[in-house]
């Protein structure tokens, strides 16, 4: 695994959705409801339009394109019609700054 | 609609279902889409607060999204001329009798109260916007069926209502998905628990009544493991010079080792732009059938798709459409297959005359882990004149390890061969075509419950006469 | 590439017409979109990593040989293409670039703008060429771009053989490559032409390969796509005469990260035509394709026979193939069939040829050879013929 800094916590009021990149791995970054930070690969299992130009949805992250729902915490579909899970990334704050971990 | 096989030429459409009534309605919402509609929609049904986020918030998304750009010419549809929601009458009728006469005739001309006689289990009858009547077979009520509309279902099963309502296909999913979710009214609530078999077909029939009307029903039927279900759709309008819209969401659930088939006779006048979303999800070892035949209309894009979800899923899709002057039928199937062996068919026929077009839009998808499924797609087109136009537009996306998939296409004329000879026996050229073309169809006439392939002939004969329309 | 009309001075020597039209399709590039995932033909096809503008470095050739020994017929005109626009404009003028129209989309706009050089052929009519003619384009260095242009102009019952072959000896860096034909078959007369693509594995290619069949006249062509680390490549012919007919065969094998993308067009304008195609593919690792194919029937075509096929045999569990075979037929009086396929390795062919104790990657070899020796077959004369079977006997390894 590799560690980025990707984000300050600034950049993120509540409920909302940053694209970053984690090297050369796309991640959507979501303050959540609950106050923290989640992170998915960005790139929508479905046809690939990027997730974090959705909408959150509780803890739901939606799709723009077609409605594709996947949970922040576990990646997994909570909407068709994507069916295979996002992948998700363990998350760290330290500070001021947003730390992403993604396989090298 | 069932009638002894008779055949009827001489009957046109207009006569036999292109009728009006006058309107006589209880509530008649103003012309347009915009947020005090749908509130108004959502305050006449006494609806929960989170229906009416859902509503809002799906109106925003119809707004947002861009038209297709595939497929039919839709930009001669003007949304604001459209009435959105029409209640014709108070309360919901369990006897015919109770209904307002003029609706009771359409009906009664309709031949919907006989075929309920004869073979139905259950009926729902929708007219315009709302249900306004409905039975069920005492003895599948007893043994826990649910057959209801689906506004009733939302107020009197709210918690299996919002566990699967808007889980296929939610509003974000394209334009006319999120157009139903804003506006829906009406529609099909069907559960069938564990285990039970419902043997006789259920069938809703609606009814377009009124110019410039929007029908937007939503159906959801969930099928228990290990349980059965036909429901069979019928549907017809008056003929009016501008244009209606019937833009419904379908959502089926098909759990571990059921089944659902779903029938669809679609004849609407050719006034009115027919676009639908079906979509099923097949558990393990269930089977979802799709029958889908398409006569009506003057525009229709639908495209009912199975999702196989888990192994040993099995989806079928088998549509037929006729598209005679002036129309334009955008049909076919999806199937996605998510499990390993998991097994698909799409069949397709399709029928263009009187420079009428026909395309088949299909696809099949094979995701990572769908491994040793296998689908085949088969679609031919018949064309019967020179002036009339067939598409066949099938994708196919293979991301998954030792799947076969295949898919053929064939496009042919009435050959001058079997014309020939039909003639030389003393038929007229137009009887040989319909004879012709009722061979080219009979995979499909075959899947119909007996009544609704003669009615569906017959239809066919009409329209080889050229009367429709 | 420098994306200036000042980087358009390295053409300096061409004449005043063909640095009009230059200019023109620059312009044409800057207005048109970069395309996106929600354009139809893009949705699978992912070029969000790809500014054309990062190539700063044009290659230019003229490059072109007979395979034998011969010298032309007379009347045969074989010149590099800014030569022959110099020498023969009443010739090269009504051709060039229309049938690959530079306002097509961006890339046609970026390759009639930017062309480097490339092949004129001329072949008056009656004439015939017994040697196949072969086009060489060579990139010797990574990182630049590099747009050879084919422009063949074939008289009246005018019969030869072309072979265009895409050379990279560039490996590692990543370029920018634009190979691309216009072939005009008059009245009776026979072409066939081989296109091999094997640039380097890190390049992106764009290929337009378009012709035009006259009455009576017969194409062959034969498409073979090895290179790149992105392809997309369009072959497309309109049958604009009766009696016209076209061949059009491809093959592709991907492998590693590979992504090949086809679109083909068979465009039956008029009636009494035929056209016949067949693109088969293997695909190893993560590769993807995407094959779409269009036969398009016009209105009055009658009596038009289209056959259209796409096989595609997957050898990996993490190959990804797409392939959208599509008809558009405006008349009832044809014949139409087309077929899709995707498939694994047959179990029983492989578990056959490993009872006889070959290892699995022979065995596997063996198979996608099998798999390809219909398509093999159609390759139209024998110099290409060799030149391919080398080519994927290496590849198969």
């Amino acid at each position: 695994m590799a560690r980025f800094r990707v984000a300050s916590v600034a950049e993120l009021p509540d409920e909302t959705l940053k694209r970053v990149d984690a090297g050369s791995t796309p991640v959507c970054i979501a303050h959540a409801e609950d106050g923290k930070f989640y992170a998915l690969n960005d790139i929508c299992t479905h046809e690939e339009f990027n997730l974090s130009e959705g909408e959150l949805w509780g803890m739901d992250v939606e799709c723009p394109q077609h409605g594709s729902r996947f949970n922040l915490v576990t990646g997994k579909v909570t909407g068709l019609p994507a069916v295979i899970p996002a992948k998700s990334y363990p998350v760290s704050v330290e500070g001021e700054d947003i730390f992403v971990e993604v396989p090298e | 609609m069932a009638t002894v096989p008779k055949v009827d030429v001489g009957t046109d459409y207009k006569e036999k279902y292109g009728f009006f009534v006058p309107e006589d309605y209880i509530f008649k919402a103003k012309r347009g889409l915009n947020p005090e509609i749908v509130k108004e929609i959502s305050w006449m049904k006494k609806e929960p607060e989170w229906m009416l986020k859902f509503r809002l918030r799906s109106l925003e998304m119809f707004r947002k999204k861009p038209m297709p750009n595939w497929g039919a010419d839709l930009s001669v549809i003007d949304f604001e001329n459209i009435f959105y929601y029409l209640k014709a009458q108070d309360k919901q009728s369990t006897s015919w009798e109770d209904l307002p006469p003029d609706i009771k005739k359409t009906y009664d001309r309709l031949g919907v109260p006989e075929a309920e006689r004869k073979f139905l289990a259950g009926v729902s009858a929708q007219y315009e916007s709302e249900v306004v009547y409905h039975s069920l077979h005492e003895e599948l009520s007893k043994k826990g069926v649910i057959f209801t509309d689906t506004d009733s279902a939302l107020r009197d099963h709210p918690e299996l209502f919002k566990e699967y309502f808007g889980t296929v296909i939610p509003p974000a999913d394209n334009k006319f998905a999120a157009l139903n979710s804003a506006v829906w009214s009406g529609g099909s609530f069907i559960y069938v628990p564990k285990g039970v078999r419902v043997d006789i077909p259920l069938q809703a029939y609606f009814r377009i009544n009124a110019e410039n009307m929007g029908q937007f029903e939503r159906t959801l039927i969930i099928c228990d493991e290990g349980s059965f279900v036909h429901y069979i759709e019928g549907c017809t309008a008056p003929i009016y010079t501008t244009d209606s819209l019937h833009s419904a969401v379908v959502e089926i659930i098909v759990k571990k080792n059921a089944r659902c088939r779903y029938t669809t006779i679609q004849n609407w006048s050719t006034n009115v732009f027919n676009l639908v979303t079906k979509r099923a999800l097949a558990y393990g070892d269930a089977t979802m059938e799709w029958v889908d035949g398409n006569l009506g209309s003057q525009i229709t894009m639908k495209y009912p798709s199975v999702y196989l979800m888990e192994p040993g899923a099995k989806g079928d899709v088998l549509s037929v459409a006729f598209a005679g002057k002036g129309q334009h039928q955008d049909a076919g199937g999806k199937m996605i297959h998510v499990a390993p062996n998991t097994t698909s068919t799409i069949t397709s026929k399709s029928i263009s005359k009187g420079g009428g077009r026909t395309s088949y839009r299909g696809h099949i998808k094979m995701y990572p882990g769908a491994n040793n499924s296998k689908s085949f797609v088969k679609c031919d087109a018949l064309l019967l004149d020179d002036e009339s136009r067939s598409d066949t537009y099938p994708y196919n996306d293979v991301d998954a390890e030792n799947v076969t998939l295949g898919h053929e296409a064939t496009v042919s004329k009435v050959s001058d061969e079997q014309l020939f000879y039909l003639m030389s026996r003393g038929i007229t050229r137009s009887e040989a075509e319909t004879m012709i073309v009722n061979g080219f169809i009979e995979p499909f006439t075959k899947e119909l419950p007996l009544e609704y392939a003669v009615e569906l002939n017959r239809l066919i004969q009409l329209e080889m006469e050229g009367s429709v329309g | 590439m420098g994306l200036t009309l000042e980087s358009l001075d390295v053409l300096q020597g061409e004449p005043d017409w063909l640095g009009e039209r230059r200019r023109g399709a620059l312009a044409t590039y800057e207005r048109l979109p970069h395309p996106s995932k929600t354009d139809e033909e893009w949705r699978r096809t992912d070029i969000s990593g790809l500014n054309p503008a990062q190539f700063s470095e044009l290659e230019h050739q003229d490059g072109f040989k007979l395979a034998g020994r011969s010298t032309l017929p007379r009347g045969v005109i074989l010149e590099p293409l800014r030569v022959a626009a110099e020498k023969h404009p009443d010739l090269v003028k009504p051709h060039l670039f229309s049938l690959i129209r530079a306002d097509r989309d961006r890339f046609s706009a970026l390759h009639a703008a930017f062309f480097t050089g490339g092949t004129f052929l001329y072949v008056p009519d009656g004439v015939v060429i017994d040697e196949p003619i072969v086009g060489q384009h060579t990139s010797h260095a990574g990182g630049t771009a590099f747009l050879p242009h084919t422009l063949i102009v074939a008289g009246r019952g005018a019969r030869f053989h072309y072979l265009d072959e895409y050379i990279g000896q560039d490996d590692e860096a990543v370029g920018y490559r634009s190979g691309s034909a216009e072939i005009f078959a008059g009245e009776g007369a026979e072409v066939a032409y081989v296109a091999v693509q094997k640039w380097g594995r890190n390049a992106w290619h764009f290929g337009d390969q378009r012709a035009r069949i006259d009455k009576d006249a017969k194409l062959r062509l034969f498409n073979v796509t090895l290179g790149g680390r992105f392809s997309k490549t369009r072959v497309e012919a309109s049958l604009v005469g009766q009696g016209a007919e076209a061949e059009l065969k491809g093959l592709y094998l991907a492998s590693g990260q590979q992504f090949f993308d086809f679109h083909t067009l068979q465009d039956h304008q008029v009636g009494n035509t035929r056209s016949d195609l067949l693109f088969k593919g293997a695909l190893q690792d993560t590769a993807r394709t995407v094959y779409a194919g269009l036969i398009r029937i016009e209105k009055g075509a009658a009596r038009s026979d289209a056959y259209q096929a796409n096989r595609n045999l997957v050898l990996s569990d993490h190959a990804k193939a797409t392939s959208i075979p599509m008809l558009e037929i405006d008349n009832n009086d044809v014949r139409c069939t087309h077929g899709a396929t995707v498939g694994p390795v047959d179990p029983q062919h492989m578990f056959y040829l490993r009872s006889r104790g070959i290892p699995e990657p022979t065995a596997k070899r063996m198979l996608v050879q099998g798999f390809f020796g219909d398509v093999l077959d159609r390759i139209p004369f024998e110099h290409a013929r060799n030149l391919i079977e080398a080519d994927l006997v290496a590849r198969l390894g």
